[in-house]
């Protein structure tokens, strides 16, 4: 709260120029920059809010559809998507979205969308009657502006959908988001394609996927 | 805005009442405007409680249970296309009581999940009969037909935006409906670009065993199981191109579709292959709405 800061009038007092000027001083700045405790209730209300003011939301709802080592030569009733022909494991981004005029503040952000990995899994006979699965993983990271804030590894056998999501402290600037896949590379005794059309079996898909980033300002 | 401009006082100059008044008159600001808050003034404290969430729901569907004791059961569809089943006993799905006018700066989030799981109980294999069978190797018995395991069920969210009644659930924009045959296929289908509010988990797990070093030894033995329970989310973002008024929300389930490429797209249809025994449980479900400013 701005008060009578710098000198107290008191009864019978001479009047002396310089506590009248650093009086003066102090409110020329304080007087431009009320603070919360200065304002009467009700005295700011949300529809004098400029847009962006507090917080915004990035919305990319393009449901888009991974294109990185997406193989052609699959079956009919297989995706186009990553198979070990050109594809063998390793982090890669997938999709990179920029979030334009963040202001700096604590920013949610959430990946959604479609996922496949390895529907056919071979279990070796290593403990005889133990059978052991022959374990493959699809993981995902959410990369802000090359920090890593979030890295999941989805329980996938099969088609499945996904939300993904984390939340970071960024500073005012615009951010760049990436989505980033690992797909287990094959092992040494999996089969990777059908033997008898040569066709290579759909491994890693990424599909649907939507972006959305909440950011609460300072 | 309103300042203090007035010069100060320096040595020499006259102290006069005039002079001295309008010092004093300064202090008395009647024209202070929201460009004199300071920076951080200004925040949630003063705001509405709708200034950032406009409105919210949270609302459970399916059985309530979380048990596994009685779960209910979704029939596959073997002759197209397949009619979705809501997931909920009255069909009616989560209430947006009066309607959610959700304007053009604002934005819906729905959040569902839901407990689910393939089942499969038939003794006869899949691979060769449903789509996605593979012939691979297995050296000392030559080859075998295998499944690749990608066939998925589909939930589905619905949404009423015609009254309160909630007697006209549509598929959400950008969501296909599965019930028009896809591209080239014939098969009852949409692009995966067509999949807005609409999540997947898998029919059946499919494996292989005794694949003792493939290079030696092969695949003895195929399997096909049911995938056990699991949680699926669905997620569905809003930014309307015009004002829509939302009244209800609802899931629907359907299946079983497989991946398929039309040479160009990838896409899902729908697979009528004849194989008996497969279908879909599901349990409990809470449907999370949020609408909320989008700046």
């Amino acid at each position: 709260m701005k008060r009578w800061t710098q000198h107290q009038p008191r009864a019978s007092q001479l009047l002396d120029s310089g506590q009248f000027n650093s009086e003066q001083l102090a409110h020329r700045a304080s007087i431009q920059t009320l603070d919360r405790t200065q304002l009467p209730t009700s005295a700011i209300t949300s529809a004098q809010l400029k847009s962006s003011a507090l917080h915004k939301v990035w919305l990319f709802a393009d449901r888009e559809e991974q294109t990185k080592f997406v193989a052609t030569n699959v079956p009919i009733d297989q995706w186009r998507c990553a198979t070990f022909i050109n594809y063998s494991g390793g982090y890669v981004t997938a999709f990179e979205k920029t979030l334009t005029g963040h202001k700096g503040g604590m920013t949610y952000i959430e990946w959604s969308g479609l996922a496949f990995c390895n529907g056919f899994a071979p279990m070796k006979n290593g403990k005889l009657t133990t059978y052991e699965l022959m374990e493959k993983h699809l993981r995902l990271r959410i990369v802000a502006s090359g920090l890593l804030i979030g890295e999941f590894q989805l329980l996938l056998a099969g088609t499945e959908s996904f939300c993904v999501f984390a939340s970071v402290n960024l500073p005012p600037g615009d951010h760049i988001i990436s989505l980033q896949f690992d797909g287990t590379g094959q092992a040494d005794d999996e089969p990777i394609k059908d033997v008898s059309t040569n066709n290579r079996i759909m491994q890693y898909h990424l599909a649907n996927t939507v972006l959305l980033a909440v950011a609460r300002f300072r | 805005m309103s300042r203090i401009t007035r010069s100060r006082i320096n040595p020499g100059n006259p102290l006069e009442a005039a002079d001295l008044n309008s010092r004093y008159a300064d202090f008395t600001q009647t024209d202070l405007d929201d460009t004199n808050v300071a920076d951080h003034a200004v925040d949630a404290a003063q705001l509405s409680s709708s200034a950032i969430l406009v409105n919210s729901i949270q609302t459970q569907l399916g059985t309530g249970g979380i048990t596994h004791a009685a779960p209910l059961l979704v029939a596959r569809t073997t002759s197209g296309p397949a009619t979705p089943v809501p997931l909920d006993a009255t069909g009616l799905g989560a209430s947006l009581g009066s309607g959610w006018a959700i304007n053009t700066d604002e934005v819906l989030r729905v959040y569902a999940n839901l407990q689910v799981r393939g089942v499969i109980t038939a003794s006869t294999s899949p691979h060769g009969i449903l789509d996605g069978s593979v012939t691979v190797d297995t050296k000392s018995a030559g080859t075998t037909p295998v499944c690749i395991g990608a066939h998925v069920w589909l939930v589905q969210l619905q949404w009423d935006i015609t009254s309160t009644s909630r007697a006209n659930f549509v598929n959400v924009p950008n969501q296909g409906n599965f019930q028009s045959t896809w591209s080239t296929s014939g098969r009852y289908g949409e692009p995966l670009s067509n999949l807005a509010g609409t999540a997947a988990f898998p029919a059946f797990w499919s494996g292989g065993i005794n694949w003792l070093n493939g290079t030696t030894n092969g695949l003895t033995d195929t399997e096909e199981r049911g995938t056990g329970w699991r949680n699926i989310a669905l997620t569905f973002h809003f930014a309307p191109g015009s004002t829509t008024t939302v009244y209800g929300l609802r899931l629907v389930m359907h299946g079983i579709y497989h991946p398929r490429n039309d040479g160009t797209n990838n896409g899902l249809v729908l697979d009528v292959g004849s194989t008996p025994g497969i279908s879909a449980q599901y349990q409990s479900s809470n449907i999370l709405a949020l609408h909320m400013k989008e700046d």
